[in-house]
């Protein structure tokens, strides 16, 4: 008995002629090429997420971008400040159960990332 | 008011101590076994329950939250494969996490299913058996084959 993958026993549940024409002329991959990059790309962000790795920091995300400097200055900001302190760390599980809806209410109406965006920067600059 | 506030920050402190529901047990692991049949694989997660019971679980990088029976089968051969190494219990049913952070929960098949469908595999490579054509005409679509098969 020969072993055999996850991944290629679950081909079975699409089309057993794929299985078939997989395994005796060779699986050509091209077609689907983007989608298989974009997949491990967003498992990658789905490990970071679970192990702990995670940059979250919703609300300057969906403002300033993933790595933007003003984002990064806020997960430092959260790192040093927060996170060491009991206090810190409710205000910042408080935090992260909030933030998803308002990130969500953002996105749905963009003109409100003019005073926020306002509102973070006027917060870094007289944090820093 | 102060009492309100008193309330909400031991709400909010006894929230955060207590553990989770699902904490993640492993994380994309590769795992083999060749009892009762040869397999390998590497889920995306395995969860821990509270209760120390294993769940395994796999991320779809799609917000459409149809599973289908691909997945199923996945999901099942994980799920024998952390039964026969972790020698701790493993749920009958396992989650498909989907991009926009939601989780579905799926029933998973039994292991004589697994086996049975295993030697299936064998004898549609081997031909020994008619092997069936996609019944979604969508993987069609993308299929390197789709000239070839008739």
């Amino acid at each position: 008995m020969r072993q055999t993958s996850a991944t290629e026993l679950a081909k079975m549940g699409k089309c057993e002629r794929q299985v078939y024409l997989d395994h005796h002329h060779g699986e050509d991959t091209s077609l689907t090429a983007t989608f298989i990059k974009r997949g491990n790309h967003e498992h990658e962000q789905f490990n970071r997420q679970l192990s702990g790795k995670d940059k979250r920091c919703f609300i300057a995300t969906a403002i300033f971008g993933i790595d933007a400097i003003e984002t990064n200055i806020l997960r430092e900001f959260r790192d040093v400040h927060l996170i060491p302190y009991s206090p810190g760390r409710m205000i910042t599980s408080l935090y992260y159960s909030i933030s998803p809806y308002i990130v969500n209410v953002i996105e749905r109406y963009p003109v409100l990332k003019i005073p926020i965006r306002a509102a973070l920067r006027w917060f870094i600059r007289s944090w820093r | 008011m102060s009492f309100l506030i008193v309330v909400v920050i031991l709400y909010w402190w006894l929230r955060s101590r207590r553990k989770p529901k699902l904490s993640p047990y492993m994380l994309e692991q590769f795992l083999k076994i060749t009892d009762p049949i040869p397999l390998c694989g590497k889920p995306d997660v395995v969860w821990k329950t509270r209760d120390g019971t294993l769940i395994v679980g796999d991320y779809k990088s799609r917000e459409n939250q149809q599973v289908y029976e691909s997945e199923v089968i996945q999901l099942s051969v994980y799920k024998l494969l952390v039964e026969r190494t972790q020698n701790k219990p493993v749920a009958d049913y396992g989650f498909i996490h989907f991009k926009n952070r939601n989780m579905k929960k799926v029933y998973l098949m039994k292991e004589k299913e697994i086996i049975a469908l295993y030697h299936r595999y064998w004898n549609v490579i081997g031909g020994e058996v008619v092997a069936f054509a996609a019944d979604n005409k969508n993987y069609c679509r993308y299929c390197s084959h789709k000239h070839k098969c008739s």
